[in-house]
């Protein structure tokens, strides 16, 4: 081999390698080695009477005998075309009270009450041109008992196990369907069940994802290898707010909240949006 | 000695005096995260009280170091008083979730941000809310009835807690 072809040949070694392409053939900047979900229903120590019964704000006992969601689909996606925004979490957008947590992964307060993540706040702050679009995406397709909350496989990632450079900046899970059933007493002294105990049944359709702000690098400096982990915990807010007496007016009929359009709906899609949900890499 | 190594003497006491002189051994206290301060003294009990069905006769809780156990209504929402002096940035800190379930300025109902865990010990402080007392007068704490006969509850001032660096989305991928 001649003197150039040599220099000419060290030169590719050299420029492959700075790219990261040459050393670790057939595999990405991260690789999904397995990949589990769970969605639990967790009423919490303030909200639990225990024998599967949960207290609401208005002071309803709903004793749940069976709760359902239907999860279509769970996501890591990254934020696009945001253009490199910056914000100082010091000093939030308008719009935005107090932010805080670690650079990245923390979490700023809306005026509206909501807590959105940094990078949906930098998604917004960019408007139109910026948007979440997802990395790997799993189709559970699979109905889930949150009353047993047990964790699942999720199925062959899509497009690939093998990630491309980039960074994961939420997780969205994608519910299609709610149900719950059990029964209601007590309430408010005023307005109230009083003694009466009322069959209660909730088929409502999801069309809120879940999501939770990520800010994991996909990078040769941080680990390639990947065992996600996803849980989802929903807990004993779940029907607050709800006048549960307003809708038992006939005492021959259960509870029913089965209208999409509802107030009742709007309710609960708010509380099941603000799920708990814990990821580990 | 000679002229040239007095100087190299006089250089090395004058660098390693410069930084007491210009005070800069003296660095400022750091202002401790009011998180961290919440889990280190999650385990103080403090003040007993119990909430209030009416505002009006509603137990006064103080801005400050004050700890609190709290004992609310099983059966209906009570109040606790906060009396705001100047615009307050807070931080209020309990041991279960779901206890705090509004606030009020005055007679008026305000938005009560979400809550999330205390990051730093969120086993122990599994709820906290980031408050914003932006008017002086007397604002109310809802609690809604609880399971629970009582709880641990904490709030502070929320200087330390906002987060510094700068925060940038991160650039596009280099061409593969």
């Amino acid at each position: 081999m001649s003197a150039g072809r040599r220099l000419r040949s060290a030169s590719i070694v050299v420029a492959m390698s700075a790219t990261g392409c040459a050393l670790d053939a057939g595999h990405g900047f991260g690789t999904i080695e397995d990949a589990t979900f769970s969605a639990v229903f967790v009423a919490g120590a303030a909200r639990d009477l225990g024998d599967s019964t949960v207290l609401t704000d208005l002071a309803y006992h709903v004793r749940i005998e069976h709760a359902e969601l239907e999860v279509q689909s769970v996501a890591l996606e990254e934020l696009r075309g945001a253009g490199g925004a910056v914000f100082d979490p010091a000093h939030p957008p308008p719009g935005y009270t107090l932010c805080h947590g670690a650079a990245g992964s923390g979490d700023c307060h809306h005026e509206d009450g909501r807590v959105v993540s940094y990078a949906e706040v930098m998604a917004e702050l960019a408007g139109g041109s910026a948007s979440f679009a997802p990395v790997v995406s799993f189709a559970l397709d699979a109905r889930l008992d949150l009353l047993d909350g047990s964790i699942v496989e999720l199925p062959e990632p899509s497009p690939s196990r093998e990630l491309p450079r980039a960074t994961l900046s939420r997780l969205t899970v994608r519910a299609t369907a709610l149900s719950v059933r059990g029964e209601v007493s007590a309430g408010p002294e005023v307005g109230g069940l009083g003694p009466r105990v009322v069959p209660l049944r909730i088929d409502l359709p999801v069309e809120r994802p879940i999501t939770m702000g990520l800010a994991r690098p996909l990078d040769r400096d941080h680990e390639r290898a990947i065992q996600l982990s996803v849980a989802v915990t929903v807990d004993g807010a779940l029907l607050d707010g709800i006048e549960l007496a307003s809708l038992a007016e006939d005492p021959s009929a259960p509870i029913v909240i089965d209208d999409p359009d509802g107030a009742e709906a709007e309710r609960i899609a708010d509380a099941l949006a603000a799920s708990d949900v814990e990821v580990a890499f | 000695m000679t002229r040239r190594r007095a100087w190299r003497v006089v250089a090395i006491v004058a660098a390693v005096a410069a930084p007491s002189l210009m005070g800069c051994g003296e660095d400022e206290p750091a202002v401790e995260d009011p998180s961290e301060h919440a889990c280190e003294h999650r385990s103080i009990a403090g003040a007993a009280l119990a909430s209030s069905a009416e505002r009006a006769t509603a137990p006064t809780i103080t801005v400050g170091e004050e700890t609190y156990t709290v004992t609310p209504s099983a059966t209906e929402r009570t109040y606790l008083r906060v009396v705001v002096t100047r615009d307050t940035p807070a931080l209020l800190f309990t041991s279960v979730a779901n206890v705090v379930t509004g606030l009020y300025e005055g007679d008026a109902q305000v938005t009560l941000p979400a809550g999330a865990p205390n990051e730093l010990c969120a086993a122990e402080i599994p709820e906290h809310f980031d408050l914003d007392f932006h008017e002086a007068g007397d604002w109310f704490i809802e609690l809604g009835p609880s399971a629970v006969p009582s709880f641990w509850l904490l709030l502070t001032e929320a200087t330390g807690h906002a987060h510094e660096a700068l925060v940038q989305s991160p650039s596009p991928p280099a061409a593969r």
